[in-house]
């Protein structure tokens, strides 16, 4: 299964959603942010020379940390040699070893957010509870259906008292999960770690439990996914 | 049935092809057009990848009826060849077949090609421009983990 983490906005919280759900789905979670990579890793080869044909998907995964991870280098000049129709191969190779994989989608509406929607079997949009970001999630829900990934649930990130789920549900046609703002959500991504792993009875560790479980419904039942 | 106008120029060693391909019949057609130079057939690019249609060997599209479609393409003359040896015309028409009524002349749209090459066409580039990437400092080296060795990182050449 490779699920893409998405949503046009940047700064919306993919890349947390995608690790903490990759925590829980025991996947290898992919940083595909190529310009702006946001998970961090030690040396090694990475998604850079992945693309640019310098390193094997296989050995540029790492297992050392609290998930599996596949990194993405962070200067702009491995983000230019890098050839981007390669990902989808790329991500093949590693379900095809590991089983589930995860993307971190980078924002906007290029080449390079397209890409992962292309490989993946779904998608998990990430939105912010703001009115206004909706309109990213809504364009971001067009691309991914497009390119053949149904969108198996919402993740209405950093919400506070009563999310507008229904309202969410409504535009998006999804399962909505409110992810509650929480400051050891963003204390366990500084080290790399999915919040369960700092506190397995928070709040947010349950509901990012929640958007796993949806997401599983979502793809194991493929008549749920338009 | 599909007709074909060629013109070759060469220029600093290159053939560039111009060709018209006509349809004066009353329904769409597609085609193909085969390179009939010796050297490699270099399509047109857009946001670095070929355009849609074209291959190795040549180009296949539509071209509606009673319509016209102008393509072009270069080809690197191999060495010692003259312009004026060039075969007699570049290229020519493989294959025509009636097309379907739903087929466009155009089809650069992802709905009908999803490819990671007709994603990039479909989304455009998103790497970050070239005057955006620092250029190497002479002597700059990088050690790489595999190796231990020492070399130039080649994702700092230009």
């Amino acid at each position: 299964m490779i699920l893409a983490v998405a949503g046009g906005k940047g700064g919306v919280g993919k890349s947390t959603v995608a690790l903490n759900l990759g925590a829980r789905l025991d996947a290898v979670v992919v940083d595909a942010d190529l310009a702006m990579a946001d998970l961090a890793a030690r040396r090694g080869p990475d998604l850079h020379d992945v693309l640019a044909g310098r390193a094997d998907p296989l050995e540029a995964v790492r297992e050392e940390g609290a998930i599996r991870l596949l990194p993405c280098g962070r200067t702009l000049a491995g983000a230019r040699a890098g050839d981007v129709t390669a990902l989808v191969t790329a991500v093949e190779a590693v379900e095809a070893a590991y089983d589930r994989v995860v993307i971190d989608c980078p924002a906007g509406m290029a080449a390079d957010a397209g890409m992962p929607l292309l490989a993946a079997d779904a998608a998990v949009l990430v939105a912010a509870p703001q009115e206004f970001a909706l309109a990213d999630a809504l364009r971001t829900r067009e691309l991914a259906r497009e390119l053949d990934a149904g969108l198996a649930a919402v993740a209405l990130n950093r919400t506070g008292e009563s999310p507008p789920t229904a309202e969410v549900r409504r535009a998006l046609g999804a399962p909505v999960v409110a992810i509650p703002d929480d400051e050891r959500v963003r204390r366990a991504q500084r080290h790399g770690s999915p919040v369960a792993e700092l506190a397995p009875e928070s709040r947010p560790a349950g509901r990012f439990e929640k958007l796993a479980e949806e997401t599983r419904l979502a793809v194991t039942t493929p008549s749920s996914v338009p | 049935m599909v007709e074909l106008d060629s013109r070759v120029e060469t220029r600093d060693g290159v053939a560039l092809v111009e060709l018209v391909v006509r349809n004066p019949t009353d329904t769409a057609r597609r085609f193909r057009v085969g390179n009939l130079l010796d050297g490699p057939l270099w399509p047109p690019r857009s946001r670095g990848v070929p355009e849609a249609g074209w291959d190795d060997g040549g180009f296949e599209g539509v071209v509606p009826a009673e319509e016209r479609r102008a393509l072009g393409y270069a080809s690197p003359l191999s060495g010692g060849a003259r312009s004026d040896s060039l075969p007699e015309p570049p290229a020519e028409i493989v294959w025509t077949e009636r097309a379907g009524e739903t087929e466009a002349g155009n089809d650069a749209s992802f709905a009908a090609e999803a490819t990671p090459e007709g994603v990039v066409r479909s989304l455009g580039d998103h790497r970050p421009p070239a005057d955006a990437v620092p250029t190497p400092r002479s002597g700059d080296t990088v050690s790489t983990p595999e190796s231990g060795r020492s070399e130039p990182d080649p994702r700092r050449s230009p």
